[in-house]
């Protein structure tokens, strides 16, 4: 019969937690003698030494016993070496916790069966109790936990944190510094200006991809660089020459006051011209450009809103009439990021005198723009980069205009009608004070006869 | 790229996530973000940037992609032809690596050219055993017939040389002074004729100057017309070339595939520690042996190649028939998704003159390997059986908190079951 040594009561007297270890368990047998211990549960015990005749048992998670199965275990001395730190929380416990532990340490495994006998659940012991030591309550899922007492410990997180601190300020310099070259947001978060433009921002945006090279115009020849896979490669040289052209050309129109439009009318090009349009106080076209909207735009537009401002960018007042009878506006210069489908708008452009800048495909006409950008009008990253540079160059003008507007320099004239319009307005003036001052007279004559009345 | 070519042509472009979202991977166009944002690694592949329709052709480079990732976590080198395939088994042979220094040379001087014919991969001359009728007539004509002169001068060089070997051992043999250096302008038309009327009998040597003049692709025939030698004409056999029965590789022999330079490094095993053996692999047995369709050979596939096995290992006796892995081999599977499988362990690779990837597998020599791996995948029902068992409550495990009721955790309860109500326990 195989003496059963509970391990469970000795652990749990003196006070072991999960992870701690019993750090030793001698037996005195002659290396004859020695076999491996069976282990009633192989996942929490380590049997680590059978060369010599000591082995060592290790508890790493909860408590657990141990059958030897040693006929002759009788004359086997167990002594248990426990950490000086846990003996001496052993020593500290109350009185009849620590007689049991001691009584468990010296056990002889032939008085272990008494010993265990009063320390733990019977059930334990007996396999067929341990089945079901309690009948099974109603809604066990339902009953509630009685909750068990925390252990008191104390708060470590300042020490904690002055830890990672430290650490952080002693190694936080080391290794490598990722560096993220690209994000797809910052053409929005941060748009690009004439400044930044560069062969390489051109080429990553894809603005070097023209079409198939079946699909060219030949008069696009001098920005075509050669052919590869089938496809037009532009020239990002003329490319790059183009854009700033006409960012400069954006900017001269916006420091004069003119009014630009930003048009791009395929999907997913509204954030694009809307960003533009923002940066250069400009106007967006999204949708379908209703044909008519410059050379018929008294029928179109009529009745549109229209404010007017001084240098300063100051509203005045005294144009409502002017205004309410006034012709609808023509935008002083439109940018067109798609032109193909844009005939209409261009030609009308042309018709009007209006100045347009578009960007040029290999497809593309480029005599229907005035300031061509030879570049991909198909990829929206490419055509984001042209938009956000022309948007920036525009909010350049506006900021030197504006400047200089406060210096007293002021690079635009009145238009010709809001002109007229004012000396209209002047002489009418001029007509009312007189009629005025000639009432005013009478008025004061018979003021003055009413007093000698 | 079509289905008959066994390697892909095309390249394989995926994009960052934050670009997938917006249709950007650096094309011409963005592409059409409802087929290219739902698959779980973006992989794209393209075939015309642009086409007269305005529009970007493109499709799913998943197939070649995947399959490359499953090749590589094989972790299979790629090695050099066997040199000799007469079907049986190669005792003691191991596969070399084509990346060994002597044979993967290829910028080289004409005497490493000659010296290194047997071991290297690439050649200027075309091999004549895989030429057509019209390639071989038109590169005759086009490449062979121009360099007529050409050859005359080398085969005299070749002769003057030879010449000089033999004034001199002959020399050194009837205790002579050596003899002056024979050079090429020395030898006489009529001598030279001569030479030209003996090696022209002698195909062996015939041979030999032609394909190193041309620098041809190796034949292995040169046991052929070993009766064919010349008496006191000894010539230098090195050991046949491993690219003279199925020709050279089209690319560099390892196709990129693979840089591993050779199969001796050792698995770690996460409980084991390190494995003596490589792990075994699960294939797919894709066409299981039946002869009524004329399938005598099961056809095996490995992580998406269609692999080859040894010749004495196809043979399935009525003894190895009767054995689990004989019966995965003959029988259809109708029940397990993608059919049966089955543990082989990989021996090695090779790519082919045509670029298709063979992989040779055998049968698995040790039986514990196969256990570790089915283990580490949770196939070896081990842990069915634990689980099996505290779902009935029949553990023979002890409770590791004997404090607390032992109770089933795994146990789905039942409201208003017999046992919820304590009836089940008499």
């Amino acid at each position: 019969m195989a003496p059963i040594i509970h391990f469970y009561a000795l652990i749990q007297d003196l006070g072991l937690n999960c992870g701690s270890k019993v750090s030793g368990v001698r037996r005195n047998l002659t290396a004859a003698s020695l076999r491996p211990a069976r282990w009633l549960s192989p996942t929490n015990w380590q049997l680590m030494s059978a060369q010599s005749s000591k082995f060592k048992v290790g508890i790493w998670c909860a408590p657990w016993y141990i059958l030897l199965p040693y006929p002759d275990i009788t004359r086997a001395k167990l002594t248990f070496s426990v950490p000086k730190s846990v003996a001496r929380r052993a020593l500290t416990q109350p009185a009849h916790q620590a007689a049991r532990c001691l009584r468990a340490l010296s056990t002889q495994p032939t008085t272990t069966q008494t010993a265990v006998s009063d320390l733990a659940p019977t059930a334990l012991l007996n396999p067929s109790s341990q089945q079901n030591p309690k009948p099974p309550a109603i809604f066990v899922a339902n009953a509630k936990a009685t909750r068990r007492k925390k252990p008191d410990e104390v708060d470590k997180t300042a020490e904690y944190y002055r830890h990672g601190q430290q650490l952080k300020s002693q190694i936080g310099s080391l290794g490598t510094n990722l560096e993220q070259r690209y994000r797809p947001g910052d053409l929005f978060l941060n748009p690009p200006g004439p400044k930044d433009v560069t062969l390489e921002l051109l080429m990553a945006s894809q603005a070097h991809m023209g079409h198939h090279t079946s699909l060219w115009n030949p008069a696009n020849a001098r920005y075509i660089y050669g052919i590869r896979q089938g496809i037009h490669i532009i020239a990002l040289e003329q490319t790059a020459a183009h854009l700033r052209r006409a960012a400069r050309v954006v900017e001269e129109i916006a420091y004069r006051g003119g009014l630009i439009l930003f048009v791009g009318t395929r999907p997913g090009q509204m954030q694009i011209v809307t960003q533009a349009a923002r940066l250069a106080r400009g106007c967006h076209l999204f949708t379908k450009w209703t044909p008519g909207s410059i050379t018929n735009s008294d029928v179109i537009l009529n009745g549109m809103q229209i404010q007017m401002l001084d240098e300063n960018d100051e509203p005045l007042e005294g144009f409502d009439r002017h205004l309410i009878e006034r012709r609808p506006l023509v935008p002083d210069l439109v940018v067109c990021l798609n032109p193909l489908e844009n005939f209409t708008l261009l030609h009308e452009c042309a018709l009007a005198n209006v100045p347009t800048i578009g960007v040029v495909d290999t497809n593309t006409e480029p005599t229907w723009v005035t300031y061509s950008i030879p570049a991909n009008d198909d990829s929206l990253r490419c055509l984001a980069v042209i938009g956000s540079v022309l948007g920036r160059a525009g909010e350049i003008g506006h900021k030197r205009r504006l400047e200089d507007a406060k210096l007293g320099i002021v690079e635009w004239q009145t238009p010709l009608d809001v002109q007229n319009f004012m000396v209209i307005n002047r002489k009418l003036a001029e007509k009312e004070a007189q009629r005025a001052a000639q009432f005013s007279k009478e008025e004061d004559a018979a003021t003055a006869l009413s007093q000698y009345d | 790229m079509t289905a008959t070519l066994p390697y892909p042509t095309h390249l394989t472009i995926t994009t960052p996530s934050t670009s997938r979202i917006n249709g950007d991977w650096g094309f011409k166009r963005p592409l059409p973000l409802k087929t290219t944002t739902k698959q779980t690694f973006p992989l794209v592949r393209v075939r015309q940037m642009d086409s007269t329709e305005h529009v970007t052709d493109f499709q799913s480079a998943s197939d070649h992609t995947m399959t490359l990732k499953k090749f590589q976590e094989l972790n299979l080198p790629i090695s050099v032809p066997e040199r000799d395939v007469q079907g049986g088994a190669p005792v003691g042979v191991h596969p070399r690596s084509v990346f060994e220094e002597d044979g993967d040379v290829t910028a080289m001087e004409p005497a490493q050219a000659e010296s290194l014919e047997s071991k290297r991969w690439k050649f200027k001359g075309p091999w004549l055993a895989g030429m057509t009728d019209g390639e071989f007539k038109r590169w005759l004509e086009k490449n062979v017939r121009a360099k007529r002169a050409e050859f005359h001068v080398y085969l005299k060089e070749v002769y003057a040389k030879e010449l000089t070997e033999e004034y001199t051992s002959q020399a050194i043999q009837d205790q002579l002074p050596i003899p002056p250096e024979v050079k090429a302008a020395d030898i006489t038309e009529s001598q030279f004729m001569d030479h030209l009327r003996d090696i022209r009998q002698d195909r062996l040597v015939l041979y030999r100057r032609v394909s190193r003049f041309l620098d041809l692709a190796p034949l292995c025939t040169d046991s052929q017309f070993l009766s064919t030698m010349k008496v006191n004409r000894p010539q230098e056999f090195d050991r046949e070339s491993p690219y003279g029965i199925k020709g050279p590789p089209i690319t560099h022999p390892s196709a990129g595939l693979s840089y591993l330079r050779t199969p001796h490094f050792i698995e770690n095993h996460p409980i084991y520690g390190p494995q003596k053996y490589h792990p075994v692999v699960k294939a797919r047995v894709l066409k299981p042996r039946s002869s009524n369709f004329g399938i005598h050979d099961p056809v095996i596939g490995v992580a998406g190649f269609v692999v080859d096995r040894p010749v004495y290992q196809k043979n399935l006796s009525s003894v190895i028939a009767a054995t689990s892995r004989g019966k995965t081999l003959l029988n259809l599977d109708l029940v397990n998704r993608g059919g049966s499988k089955i543990y082989y362990k990989l021996d090695s690779a090779t790519i082919d003159s045509g670029g298709r990837l063979r992989i040779n597998i055998s049968d698995p020599a040790n039986a514990a390997n196969e256990l570790v791996v089915k283990e580490l995948l949770g196939e070896d029902n081990v842990k069915n059986d634990l689980y099996r068992e505290a779902i009935q409550g029949t553990s023979s495990e002890a409770p590791r908190n004997p404090n607390t009721i032992h109770r089933i955790h795994r146990k789905t309860h039942m409201y208003g079951s017999k046992e919820s109500y304590g009836l089940d326990k008499a």
